[in-house]
């Protein structure tokens, strides 16, 4: 028995609350994902410029 | 200029204001008596428009500032505002969708003036990245989005106006000037839920600012040891700001 769970209804609007929620969250996640991938990217040219700078003794 | 700066601490508290406001739509805030339990979409749904049209006003003064000062960095904060803005301006028209065929049976109401001049305005800002990106001297391009920005920001207070000079009130109204209709507990959630949701847009709006800059600085660097190979130290002029990716999101 949990204590604070949620009243959920059975019925069509927890399906609609939870559809809008979880467009929401969706949303939030793919734009953390692109901006994940920017950063690794970003991540990713610093090491090659680091390697060009260690070639040439800078 | 570091965008990162105190973005830890602004993230932590967007994550808990977001749990402190999931805890009380869920379990503190009374089910409402007319549309029950599809009436918590409303703790999302509003929140995330009101956030929305701010965002997009910030853009503009933010434009403002870029067109008075000419410096690149206000015109980067305030394409990242209004980019915001505009993925929250879809997550508003979803939710809203979703709720109005929840509560009315109804997907969507053409004779519903807040949701036709939300979708317009949706719209105008869905044109600034395509006139953005068509251009691609760094100058004008920050100076036509700017005037945009700025001509577009000045059209989001109509939306608020022309809802409440509408005579038919099928949008239900519950922020007034004599304090609107929600009761005690339903308030407190609702302003917890708007606090929440506009921490979150400035914590995104950092992050992306940082990211932005780590890129920028990155570009400036590589020229810069390029130019060394090369003989000369000319770091050139300022690149555009990159096309989008899909959902928006810059390089």
């Amino acid at each position: 028995m949990i204590p604070f769970a949620v009243d959920v209804p059975l019925d069509d609007s927890g399906g609609y609350v939870f559809a809008a929620y979880s467009v929401f969250v969706v949303l939030v996640l793919i734009y953390v994902a692109i901006i994940g991938r920017k950063i690794s990217r970003t991540e990713r040219e610093v090491s090659e410029l680091s390697e060009i700078a260690e070639k040439r003794g800078l | 200029m570091l965008y990162g700066k105190r973005l830890a601490p602004l993230a932590f508290t967007a994550a808990a204001l977001f749990a402190l406001a999931l805890g009380l739509i869920f379990f503190y805030a009374p089910l409402d008596a007319d549309q029950g339990f599809m009436q918590k979409i409303f703790y999302l749904h509003v929140p995330m428009a009101i956030v929305a049209l701010c965002g997009f006003v910030a853009g503009a003064i933010m434009a403002i500032q870029h067109l008075r000062t000419g410096l690149r960095q206000w015109d980067v904060r305030s394409y990242v505002a209004i980019h915001l803005s505009i993925i929250l301006g879809l997550g508003v028209l979803v939710t809203g969708s979703i709720w109005a065929r929840a509560s009315w049976g109804h997907w969507w109401l053409w004779d519903e003036p807040m949701l036709v001049s939300f979708l317009i305005i949706f719209l105008l800002y869905c044109c600034y990245q395509p006139l953005r990106f068509s251009i691609e001297d760094p100058e004008r391009q920050g100076r036509y989005a700017s005037v945009f920005a700025i001509t577009a920001g000045a059209f989001v207070p109509v939306n608020f106006i022309a809802v409440r000079l509408a005579e038919q009130y099928t949008h239900p109204r519950v922020l007034s000037e004599t304090g609107g209709n929600l009761p005690g507990e339903m308030r407190l959630t609702f302003l917890v839920s708007l606090v929440a949701m506009a921490s979150l847009f400035v914590t995104l709006w950092k992050v992306e600012l940082t990211s932005k800059n780590a890129s920028d600085q990155l570009r400036k660097l590589r020229r810069r040891l390029e130019g060394a190979e090369a003989g000369a130290d000319d770091e050139g002029p300022e690149p555009p700001i990159a096309d989008p990716e899909p959902v928006g999101a810059m390089r």
